[in-house]
């Protein structure tokens, strides 16, 4: 009897143990180098929990009866329903302002520009021998966009949410350290040199309030199967921007992000299982996820050059690779890039425009895979 | 082994998928650039009638 104490211990596999230090590994990359900290730290905390053998957080068949696991139940209510991430875009949307990209509206093309690694990884995962729907659900790695990711994912390879989560979290980190070699072999240093002169165009509230039901339209008459994820987005910036509802726009960007992110790493965790995280494919998704954020960045580049060659002024073809929505991080390094090659070039503002709008461009290619892929 | 059907499924899609992508978001820009110009001729005209 007393050895029913220890049956944790005694059915420790090599695997679990690998499992545990993964999840430690992840909470070290969040405390020590701030990748991600605020899902890193539930995934990292609840990998832990989900290889203790016969744990209690998640499912066990005790005497032939099922015992739910509070974080399967997570799962279940979180994920299955696609309520978590959803909840994720209304907070996201009442924090995003879209002032910059109304402003520089041209910046919306380089927000389509630079989805092109979802639709390039996706191609490349078939040849790895991925099936269209994993394919789709790794190729959406390239969104740099995590709620899109879990939804995809959630709705076509739940069994590779958790290696999908983590590489499109861990390369959102990484986009200082991805992006600026691309950016330097694609162009010139008399490209990387052109100055972008600020507009100074005055967005007034009206614009502000009709922007978020305008997209929300375009988009969901157009895409239907986008109309949750740009919905809820669109309907946390017209939280933010009705200016009558300001304590809720401040709910939804502090205490719901909050919550829901805690669910959120602890139900992705919840997948984190030896037998499913540790096999080649996730060295694949892994690798694929970088594939992705490099073609994301090369297309959005290369985009921008393509509609130099029809401008008498020309745009800085950087400005392309803030399309990824990898948001504030991405505009932030092109305007560093920019001030690194002419300290009196400011791109901030371009910068972020295009960034917003590949927020929009990446929820809209989740959308439209899910639209495609379903119909096969 | 590579599955050629796969490969070329995920090719259609990527092709449709990301033209439809910059299509949608052409017109996000042309409609917006449309509101942005209407809306601030607007403003300006009550800005003007402000000041007589």
């Amino acid at each position: 009897m007393a050895l029913n104490l220890f049956l944790g211990v005694l059915n420790l596999s090599i695997g679990n143990l690998v499992m545990i230090f993964i999840g430690i590994f992840l909470i070290y990359l969040a405390v020590s180098k701030e990748y991600e900290p605020a899902l890193l730290i539930p995934i990292g905390f609840s990998t832990i929990l989900v290889n203790i053998p016969l744990s209690s957080a998640v499912d066990q068949v005790i005497d032939g009866v099922l015992h739910k696991g509070v974080l399967n139940i997570f799962f279940d209510i979180g994920i299955i329903t696609e309520i978590f991430p959803l909840l994720i875009f209304i907070a996201v949307g009442s924090m995003i302002d879209f002032g910059p990209l109304l402003e520089n509206p041209v910046m919306f093309l380089f927000g389509a520009a630079a989805q092109f690694g979802i639709f390039a990884t996706m191609v490349v995962a078939t040849l790895l021998g991925f099936d269209i729907k994993q394919a789709a659900s790794i190729g959406i790695i390239g969104a740099a966009d995590g709620p899109t990711s879990i939804y995809v994912a959630g709705r076509f390879a739940k069994e590779l949410l958790g290696p999908i989560s983590v590489a499109a979290y861990s390369y959102m980190s990484l986009v200082p350290i991805i992006q600026p070699p691309v950016i330097k072999l694609l162009t010139t240093k008399e490209e990387r040199k052109i100055k972008m002169e600020p507009k100074g165009v005055k967005i007034n509230k009206k614009i502000r309030i009709i922007f978020p039901i305008l997209v929300t339209l375009v988009a969901s008459l157009l895409a239907p199967s986008s109309a949750a994820l740009i919905g809820f987005l669109m309907f946390g910036n017209l939280l933010r921007e009705c200016g009558v509802l300001n304590s809720i726009s401040k709910t939804a960007q502090n205490e719901l992000a909050h919550i829901v992110t805690i669910f959120l790493g602890l139900s992705i965790g919840s997948t984190m299982t030896a037998d499913k995280f540790l096999r080649p494919q996730t060295l694949f998704i892994l690798l694929l996820g970088l594939v992705a954020f490099i073609f994301d960045t090369a297309g959005g580049v290369l985009f921008a050059k393509f509609l130099n060659l029809f401008l008498k002024r020309k745009i800085n073809p950087m400005l392309g690779a803030a399309g990824i929505s990898a948001f504030p991080m991405s505009a932030r390094v092109i305007h560093q890039l920019g001030r690194k090659e002419d300290p009196t070039n400011y791109l901030l503002m371009y910068a972020v425009g295009a960034n917003v709008a590949g927020q929009i461009g990446s929820v809209l290619a989740g959308g439209i895979l899910i639209a495609l892929v379903s119909g096969i | 082994m590579i599955n050629f059907s796969e490969f070329f499924k995920a090719l259609r899609v990527g092709i449709v998928g990301y033209l439809f992508l910059i299509l949608v978001l052409t017109l996000f820009f042309l409609s917006i650039k449309f509101f942005v110009k209407m809306f601030s001729k607007y403003d300006s005209r009550s800005d003007s009638n402000e000041a007589k």
